[in-house]
């Protein structure tokens, strides 16, 4: 189709086409370290990406469409993730008034949906070609039905990230006020008159993660649930999946956890310090009390790691091998949190170092 | 009480704003002019600290800015941007934050200054539900009731309606805050006020 160059549609498309690679650039360090450390992982995960598709034909149905289903969420993921990047609120409040029809709106919210769709739809179709290459016993009875079924789990990924996008556009409802709360007849203050260090980080470090759009209190806090959960799983040691795996999903929900804390403490106290410039307080004592509080949770995880260990309520393991990985997660945390002028790519370095080694040290814990 | 401000130098990349700048300034109403870029809203931040000078010093009374900055900024204030600086807060917790920061302020003050701008309504809005008008209001209600020596006010006027302009112009020319207070004013239009001075820049 020929699109004249002030159409909605060329403007979405080329829109989500700066967006994709500003996040591009964004992943540039990150990427060069994990696909040097990963890219065997990598490729195995994107041969195996089809797998679950081709599978769903050779079950009974209640599994199958178990399969199918997570295919479908998988396959539209991306677009979720992306969909604040591919469609800013600035330009959706900005767009929302003028008069685009809803039929270009769709179109427009398809080719976006398509752009992110289609590389997928590649990656799947490499998977689905191994699979068939291969030929596996399970596979050659339903193969036409399985390249059905992915092909149609394809199609739905697209619509459904269509669907994903169509929605974010959509106008809000006008909320209704809730339950009338009396209107304040006069200010009464309520800030304390002592111990103000706690009442500032309060204010300015832990509402801004909590409030409006911002998903960093949430995002912690998952994390934080994550290392709690992948440490108690590790110790427990369930049988089907090897201790190894949870130690080291320990170690890379632990390092993420500080790693993304202080970011956020980073960009809070960056957009803070102009501000601050100008107020009677000492603001760096305030921002080294933010930064060495985005330790607490990951020394949260160690305590619980600790007393779980070193406690005596689990046997088996060693203690000598817990000591290590104590002490090697509490020297990558604080190193993550103090060295500050350290370049992106040797941060990414760190993290993924640390990661490495911890699941290395965690993976004798048992021996 | 004097502002002083002496071989101040500040340049933004490729332009110099500032070369060898001086003032005084005493008690009163001081009116800074100058056309879109002239330097007026720097000159201000600068002297309220949220801007660093390349050279020169800035001395309220015998306080210099850098070497006593606690002491400078507890006796000054900045009344300006049209955003909020602090997005996430509400309106009682800008005010609170204020209040913690100036321990010497009088709350019945503020509390009569809000109702003077007809703000106690909003007190438990977030600030960035208030129109551009409310959002002066607030940081308003903060400049006449904080116990500072030094009010530095970018655009009073902007977004104000007729009452709150006629409220803003009778605090501001009332003399015993002309006898206590170094006022420097930024503003397009003629202030209307008792002007100790006006400034050309």
């Amino acid at each position: 189709m020929n699109n004249p160059p002030y159409s909605y549609l060329r403007f979405r498309t080329r829109m989500a086409h700066h967006a994709l690679l500003r996040f591009a650039a964004s992943l540039q360090s990150s990427l060069e370290i994990i696909l040097l450390g990963f890219a065997p992982v990598l490729l195995g995960l994107i041969a195996c990406i089809a797998l679950p598709g081709l599978l769903a034909a050779t079950q009974p149905w209640p599994q199958a469409l178990a399969l199918f289903a997570g295919q479908v969420l998988v396959a539209s993921a991306p677009v979720w993730l992306l969909r604040k990047r591919l469609h800013p609120a600035e330009v959706l409040v900005w767009s929302r008034p003028l008069p685009i029809p809803p039929r270009q709106r769709w179109i427009a919210d398809a080719a976006v949906a398509g752009m992110i769709v289609g590389p997928m739809t590649l990656a799947y179709a490499v998977s689905t070609a191994i699979w068939l290459y291969q030929w596996p016993d399970w596979l050659r009875p339903a193969a036409p039905r399985a390249l059905m079924l992915t092909l149609l789990s394809l199609l739905l990924a697209w619509s459904f990230s269509t669907w994903i996008l169509a929605r974010r556009a959509r106008m809000p409802a006008a909320r209704k006020p809730g339950r009338a709360r009396a209107v304040p007849q006069s200010y009464a203050p309520s800030a304390p008159t002592r111990m103000l260090l706690p009442y500032y980080w309060r204010q300015l470090f832990w509402h801004p993660f909590w409030r409006a759009e911002n998903v960093v209190g949430i995002q912690q806090t998952l994390l934080l649930a994550g290392s709690l959960l992948s440490v108690a799983v590790w110790l427990w040691r369930p049988p089907l999946v090897p201790p190894a795996l949870w130690g080291a999903c320990a170690a890379l929900s632990l390092m993420l956890l500080t790693d993304r804390g202080d970011k956020a403490v980073a960009e809070q106290i960056a957009l803070l310090r102009p501000v601050a410039a100008g107020w009677p307080l000492r603001p760096e004592r305030l921002f080294r009390c933010a930064m060495l509080f985005s330790l607490l949770p990951g020394l949260c995880v160690m305590a619980c790691f600790a007393l779980s260990t070193l406690g005596g309520a689990i046997k088996g393991y060693s203690h000598t091998v817990a000591i290590v990985w104590l002490c090697f997660a509490g020297l990558a945390q604080i190193a993550v949190v103090s060295l500050r002028k350290v370049s992106v790519r040797g941060r990414v370095g760190l993290v993924i170092g640390a990661i490495i080694i911890l699941t290395a040290i965690g993976s004798e814990l048992w021996n | 009480m004097e502002l002083r401000i002496e071989g101040l130098s500040f340049e933004y990349a490729n332009r110099a704003l500032f070369r060898g700048f001086d003032l005084r300034l005493g008690a009163g109403v001081t009116w800074l002019r100058g056309e879109n870029g002239a330097g007026k809203t720097t000159l201000l931040k600068l002297a309220g600290g949220t801007l660093t000078p390349h050279a020169g010093s800035i001395r309220l009374d015998e306080m210099e800015i850098h070497a006593q900055p606690l002491a400078y900024r507890l006796q000054c204030y900045y009344c300006g941007g049209d955003t909020p600086q602090l997005p996430w807060l509400t309106v009682r917790e800008v005010l609170d934050l204020h209040l913690a920061l100036y321990p010497a302020t009088d709350t019945a003050l503020l509390n009569a200054e809000l109702q003077a701008f007809h703000l106690t309504a909003t007190l438990d809005q977030p600030v960035t539900t208030l129109s551009l008008g409310q959002h002066k209001k607030m940081q308003l209600s903060l400049a006449l009731a904080l116990p500072v020596r030094l009010l530095l006010i970018d655009e009073p006027f902007n977004g104000l309606d007729a009452d709150a302009m006629a409220y803003l112009r009778q605090q501001l020319s009332a003399p015993e805050r002309l006898a206590r207070q170094c006022i420097l004013l930024t503003s397009h239009l003629d202030p209307a006020l008792p002007l100790a001075g006006t400034m050309q820049l």
